[in-house]
């Protein structure tokens, strides 16, 4: 690369980035970024405050013998006798029968159902494990980064690229400018590429910090083997690959339509509805690829619905080889052909 | 392809249906040129089709032998100071000049003195760390003046510069344009007020309705516009009668009688005097319904663009 280009490159990049990120609609997409992190991290916020009032709990109201040694049936006095008496203890709405006790031992709670006099329920409340949580988070990556996040990130920033600018009427400052269209065309879309990478996989890790927090380090190290690792690198990888193929195809889409809502909302049709599509249509698109890329699928299987199952497998996946290359390829495809749109792209801004 | 001038052949540029110019044939040589001619009359198309913002429907156009469609080249040489008053956001008068001049390719250390300059030449260096969204009208004018200057090209498009300028900054802005024409650089102005460039204009161009109406240095401009007759339609009881006498004045070129008493056309040279004859006739013996005057030509409109001074004369 000459270095006149790179110079070029680097200062159409650094006022796109500027603008991507200083724009009050890039709010949206931190959001789009941001929204599972923030759920989860408030979850762990909550769990850690509950755990610790278990645990304080347990230290004045420490039951006498294991909170599974009481059964349905008992009468109340014998589940005194077992265990002691509740920390808590509830009546059911004025003139029902129903008793509630609480009891815990520190980390499991567990609620006593009594109707009428007589232990009816069992209602133990224990500690999400950390494989259920490395679970649950390739769900929410699986059902709606890939999906709905990264995607709609990519119609915001992608599509707007050019649009925004035609839309505000600051396209011919780029214009005017001694850059070959294609050199415009190349630095606006990486410099988008770099801010939804940043911005999303930010996204992936505080999703991850949020959850491990909540584990001491030993269970941490039990636990945090090769393949967990190996669970969010991919997803950091899989989310750059999304940004990736959406990406350019959002630049076309932004490049082709003068209102970009129209075909973002056909194609995300399209991708929502790839796992009913009989297998020969699925490839055409991008979701069957990227979800092929995902390792833990399979492990999903048991728990989960048919239907959110039917959604997280992709029917036959693709080889990861095949799948980064198709995606790759595409994607190149599409950046061609946004360069063609961009060397005709006309200042004309009173039709748009 | 000539290496001094910025050439249009038979350029024609059609938005949809509506015209925007139409058979635009010029060649425009160093100094300053105005492109002069009411609302709508085709002055951005022009301007934005020598850029290379819009193409041509139809013709050639070379920019010192650069063609449009190779920004790369063509922009190196070509500034433009385009009618939209709208900014990039976010950024002060200093950032957005000197982030377009990274974009070009310019060095750091170049980019913040060329930036400076720039600012300097259009008087704008104390507001030039302001965020551009709180500068005015005019502040804005002149940023748009500096962008375009910036890097110093040889041919300059200006899209009505002096808009919005109080008569200080303006007198300014003018001695620059000259002191660039003087250079030798080939300064292109659009206004729709003749007399506001025609005391710095080395060309003029006549623009109407997206035609050259008309183009040369202004005296001669003036001249060729003078002597064009202008047409009158009068509309009266006895049009023979009036026929007979109009046309023994001298300023009359022609008369003639439109068929079913539709009235006489009239072309004269001196649009003044026929209005006075045409009165003492009217006080006269023949009753006049109406003078219309017919011309969608060249003079009515120079008569437009000069306002009213000349033509009360
Ligand atoms: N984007 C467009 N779409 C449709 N018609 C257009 C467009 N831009 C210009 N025109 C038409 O082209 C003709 C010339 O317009 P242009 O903007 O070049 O005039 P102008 O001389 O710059 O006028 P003004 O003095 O108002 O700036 C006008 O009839 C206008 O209606
Ligand atoms: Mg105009």
């Amino acid at each position: 690369m000459t270095g006149l280009l790179r110079r070029q490159l680097w200062g159409i990049m650094r006022l796109e980035i500027r603008r991507l990120f200083l724009s009050r609609m890039s709010l949206v997409v931190y959001l789009l970024a941001f929204a599972p992190a923030i759920l989860l991290i408030g979850h762990a916020t909550f769990e850690t405050r509950y755990r610790q009032r278990l645990r304080s709990i347990a230290k004045t109201h420490k039951p006498l013998a294991g909170l599974d040694q009481v059964y349905p049936g008992m009468s109340m006095q014998q589940v005194v006798e077992r265990l002691g008496r509740p920390y808590a203890q509830r009546f059911g709405r004025r003139g029902s029968p129903t008793v509630f006790y609480q009891y815990t031992d520190g980390t499991t709670n567990l609620t006593v159902v009594f109707m009428q006099g007589y232990v009816w329920r069992l209602l133990y409340r224990e500690p999400t494990s950390l494989p259920e949580y490395l679970r649950l988070l390739s769900g929410i990556f699986n059902l709606y980064y890939l999906r709905l996040g990264i995607f709609f990130g990519a119609v915001w920033v992608f599509a707007s690229l050019f649009r925004g600018q035609i839309l505000d009427k600051t396209i011919h400052y780029y214009l005017l400018c001694p850059v070959r269209r294609e050199v415009l065309m190349a630095g606006k879309y990486l410099a988008g590429l770099l801010s939804m990478i940043l911005v999303f996989d930010l996204g992936v890790l505080f999703q991850w910090i949020g959850t491990l927090w909540l584990f001491d380090k030993a269970t941490l190290a039990g636990y945090l083997d090769q393949s967990s690792l190996r669970q969010l690198l991919t997803c950091v990888a899989v989310t750059a690959l999304g940004c990736l193929g959406y990406g350019s195809v959002f630049t076309a889409v932004g490049l082709i339509f003068r209102n970009p809502i129209v075909p973002a909302a056909a194609i995300l049709a399209w991708e929502q509805i790839n796992p009913f599509l009989p297998a020969a249509l699925k490839p055409l698109g991008m979701i069957h690829y990227l979800q092929s890329l995902l390792p833990s699928s399979a492990k999903l299987d048991q728990q989960i619905p048919p239907m959110i199952s039917l959604l997280i497998r992709p029917g036959e996946p693709a080889r990861p080889t095949v799948a980064v290359i198709w995606i790759v390829t595409v994607s190149l495809v599409l950046l061609a052909v946004c360069c063609v749109l961009a060397r005709r792209l006309q200042v004309n801004y009173a039709t748009d | 392809m000539s290496h001094d001038l910025v050439v249009l052949e038979d350029v024609c540029r059609f938005y949809g249906e509506v015209l925007g110019v139409n058979h635009i044939n010029l060649s425009i040589g160093p100094g300053i040129t105005s492109l002069v001619g009411p609302n709508g009359s085709g002055k951005t198309t022009l301007l934005s089709l020598i850029a290379g913002l819009i193409r041509p429907s139809k013709g050639r156009i070379s920019v010192l032998g650069y063609r449009p469609d190779q920004p790369q080249q063509l922009m190196r040489i070509l500034g433009y100071a385009t009618q939209f008053d709208s900014f990039p956001m976010g950024l002060t008068g200093l950032g957005l000049i000197y982030s377009l001049l990274r974009m070009s390719g310019y060095p750091h250390s170049d980019c913040r003195k060329m930036a400076n300059q720039a600012l300097e030449q259009v008087g704008l260096v104390q507001d030039s760390h302001r965020r551009i969204g709180a500068y005015s009208k005019g502040m804005k004018q002149r940023l748009k003046l500096a962008c375009a200057i910036a890097h110093q090209p040889q041919v300059l498009l200006l899209d009505e510069p002096l808009n919005g300028l109080d008569p200080l900054i303006r007198a300014t802005i003018i001695q620059m344009l000259r002191r660039l024409g003087r250079e030798g650089r080939h300064v292109i102005i659009s206004s729709h007020v003749l007399n506001e460039v025609e005391m710095i204009s080395d060309q003029v161009v006549l623009l109407s309705g997206g035609y050259v109406a008309a183009e040369g240095p202004i005296h001669t401009v003036r001249t060729e516009i003078k002597d064009q007759p202008m047409e009158f339609l009068i509309q009266c009881d006895k049009p023979r009668l009036l026929a007979c006498s109009i046309f023994q004045h001298d300023h009359v070129v022609e008369a003639r009688l439109l068929p079913e008493d539709q009235g006489l056309l009239v072309k004269t040279r001196d649009a003044n005097q026929f209005c006075r004859t045409i009165c003492r006739l009217a006080l006269g013996q023949v009753q006049i319904h109406g003078i219309i005057p017919t011309d969608d030509n060249v003079r009515s409109i120079y008569e437009y663009l000069v306002g009213n001074q000349e033509a009360s004369k």
